[in-house]
């Protein structure tokens, strides 16, 4: 794993397909199969624009097999090739295909910037730990927020069952809680 | 704690030891003892000096009412070799961080301190040089020039390794800790064989090996800048020495102080707008005895006003939000500026610190986005502000991950065999390294003239004008707006919040940070595959 790789991994919040071991040497890039995964979300944004307001519930084909493909796209690309010089901008493209895939399949309201909001905290506290502490996040931390495959995957299984709205306000109730906690025992300490 | 190395090895032109010569306090106490007094204050002491000049430093430690001999051990030595095999066994013992200071500095407290606190890692004080115009002189033992890549010294120049494209001039005053120490550590055998072998010259500027050392095995030695406002400076004439000692004693040295806590490199709103008077909120938020934690907490409650005032949606309402919103960002500034002050640095401040200024800028987002609802613009307005969120989300971590890779490519360039003379810098002038074998004459050495020719004289000169680009003031002030940092960000919130509504600050903080992501996204794909 080139050295830069290695500083990011953590920043990949890839929760329980988390690579252990030396990543492939051949085959696609990582970097170009996240970049396509983001261009299908954008499709599927096309998508949402052309079935026009209201938004239909549960949403068209016309976005959700977008939104899928670049959601197998992103699991494909974990077991990608790193590429040396352009392996900064795989967090970039995770988080814009996570947040885009969110904004895509919940629509507005609340519970999707609450949720948002949440995940941005939980990307944000392990940029924080990897800089201030030097150390990521606990393991079981990672998996129990379930990473990014299992939050979008859970997204998509909801969009097609037309229950995005339920599963927003589960997941934020779910993670916000354990974030916070987890943090402020972690952070506030008077000893830090 | 951190143990002291005073280094009195560079004569004056006379030969007469240069760490003697009068210091700042009055005319009978010395540059050595009044550095030595300082350091004390800080941990143990040992002066290193030449042989032969024991008793003189004995002397002038003993005359000095601050810093008794007991305090302070005198140790001579005939080489650099010597000094190199001394320090290693010395060292071994207390394996904390380590300043190396030459005895012959003229330093003021803020510079020192910087060096001498426990807080923080290994720092090289030095000064910036500006683009290179005309050839440096060579390495003068005693004065090492650096190149530095975003505060981190990547190159040293020493009297035995020369050094491509100085961009700052060390000062003679070094603090190593940890992988430093250990690096250092490791190098005395292989350095001190060398110069047995005469493979290096015989110069024993701890300072310049140890810190060649360091840098070349990966430990990461970052630039700690003289104060904007201080003194610090090497001394080797009874005249230098008096001019720079009247000039620290006219010294505010709160002042210097103050001006220190303004971080160098930050947004054009930040500077001109916040920081052009916050140091004065500091001085104050320093006298209340508030701690940096709670002028952070007090930040981000007026953000959670701000938040409650866009709320509204509109009317003066949103006035007082956007007013608010600019008293929690300059708290936002006072917060760090006050621990770097009072010195107060915790991690948990800096975590509370970053996390705030995040969670900041959600609650204005969330509130703006309340107010839109109220206003009647309905539920998608959400959707914008969850946008905005997540565009500004991403674009830091475009950020995070460029940086990371930036610093991988750091650490693997750094990297250099001990022995290598050579240096692989981007430089067109290159600093020779000393020739002679001896400190006590300190020869001008002429540098290495770089020869320009066909493609590789061009790309020079292309360098040349671009770093010459970058000198230009309204330049660097619109690379550094356009991107649209944490403080044009908040005042264009304020500004459209009142002068229009949620819906417009949406749209501009998405169309603009678009914009902002394309172009630096482009420039350093450009400069990744080039």
């Amino acid at each position: 794993m080139s050295a830069a790789a290695e500083r990011l991994a953590p920043h990949r919040d890839a929760g329980p397909l988390a690579r252990r071991g030396p990543p492939p040497t051949r085959g696609v890039p990582e970097v170009v199969l996240l970049a396509a995964a983001v261009a299908a979300l954008a499709g599927a944004a096309v998508g949402l624009l052309l079935a026009g307001a209201p938004r239909p519930e549960p949403l068209s084909a016309i976005v959700l097999v977008p939104a899928g493909g670049g959601y197998l796209l992103a699991l494909a690309a974990t077991r990608g090739r790193s590429l040396p010089r352009l392996d900064w901008p795989v967090p970039a493209l995770l988080r814009a295909l996570e947040y885009g895939l969110v904004l895509v399949l919940a629509g507005g309201g609340p519970w999707t910037f609450a949720l948002l909001a949440t995940l941005a905290f939980h990307h944000y506290d392990i940029v924080y730990r990897v800089g201030l502490q030097g150390v990521p996040p606990p393991r079981w931390l990672a998996v129990a927020t379930g990473g990014w495959p299992v939050r979008c995957g859970l997204l998509l299984v909801a969009a097609t069952l037309g229950a995005t709205g339920p599963l927003v306000v589960v997941l934020t109730a779910v993670l916000a809680p354990i974030l916070a906690v987890e943090a402020a025992v972690t952070w506030l300490p008077r000893s830090r | 704690m951190t143990a002291t190395l005073l280094l009195a090895l560079t004569a004056t032109a006379d030969g007469q030891p240069a760490a003697l010569l009068p210091g700042p306090e009055s005319g009978h106490a010395t540059l050595l003892a009044d550095l030595a007094a300082t350091a004390a204050e800080h941990g143990p002491v040992t002066v290193l000096t030449r042989t032969g000049w024991a008793p003189a430093v004995r002397t002038a430690l003993a005359a000095h009412p601050a810093a008794g001999e007991a305090a302070v051990t005198v140790v001579e030595v005939a080489d650099a070799a010597a000094a190199l095999r001394w320090w290693a066994i010395a060292h071994a013992d207390q394996p904390g961080p380590l300043a190396l200071v030459h005895a012959h500095l003229l330093s003021d407290e803020v510079g020192l301190t910087s060096l001498l606190d426990a807080a923080g890692g290994s720092l090289v004080l030095a000064e910036e040089i500006g683009a290179v115009d005309t050839p440096p002189p060579g390495h003068r033992p005693g004065a090492s020039w650096l190149r530095a890549t975003r505060g981190r010294v990547v190159g040293v120049s020493s009297a035995g390794h020369a050094l491509a494209g100085p961009t700052h001039r060390a000062v003679g005053a070094v603090r190593l800790a940890g992988d430093a120490v250990t690096a250092a550590l490791d190098a005395v055998p292989v350095l001190a064989a060398a110069v047995d072998e005469t493979v290096l010259p015989d110069d024993p500027d701890l300072v310049a090996w140890l810190l060649v050392a360091a840098v070349r095995a990966g430990a990461v030695v970052r630039l700690g800048l003289v104060p904007r406002r201080g003194v610090a400076a090497l001394v080797t004439t009874p005249a230098q020495a008096r001019e720079l000692a009247r000039h620290l004693t006219a010294l505010d040295l709160d002042a210097v102080r103050l001006a220190e806590t303004v971080k160098r490199e930050d947004g054009f709103f930040t500077t001109y707008f916040v920081s052009s008077y916050s140091p004065r909120l500091v001085r104050v938020a320093a006298r209340l005895g508030l701690s940096p934690d709670a002028v952070t907490i007090i930040s981000m409650l007026l953000g959670v006003g701000a938040a409650l005032g866009f709320a509204r949606g509109q009317g003066p309402a949103m006035l007082a939000g956007a007013l608010l919103l600019q008293a929690a960002f300059t708290l936002d500034c006072v917060d760090g500026q006050l621990a770097r002050y009072t010195r107060r640095f915790s991690l948990r401040g800096a975590w509370l610190d970053a996390i705030f200024d995040r969670g900041k800028e959600v609650v204005v987002l969330a509130g703006l986005a309340v107010g839109g609802v109220r206003t009647g613009v309905g539920d998608p307005v959400w959707l914008l502000a969850g946008a905005a969120l997540a565009l500004q989300t991403v674009r830091h971590t475009l950020d995070l991950g460029y940086q990371a890779q930036q610093a991988a490519d750091v650490d693997t360039a750094v990297r250099r065999a001990l022995l290598d003379p050579g240096d692989a810098g981007p430089g067109f002038w290159e600093v020779a390294p000393a020739v002679t074998a001896s400190a006590a004459t300190v020869p001008e050495v002429p540098a290495v003239p770089a020869t320009p020719a066909g493609a590789r004289g061009l790309a020079r000169r292309v360098i040349v004008a671009l770093r010459r680009a970058e000198e230009v003031a309204v330049l660097k002030w619109l690379k550094r707006i356009v991107v649209l940092p944490i403080g044009e960000r908040f005042a264009l919130i304020s500004v459209l919040a009142v002068l229009s509504g949620p819906v417009l600050v949406f749209q501009v903080l998405l169309v603009w940070g678009s914009l902002a992501a394309a172009y630096t996204f482009t420039g350093r794909l450009v400069r990744s595959v080039a």
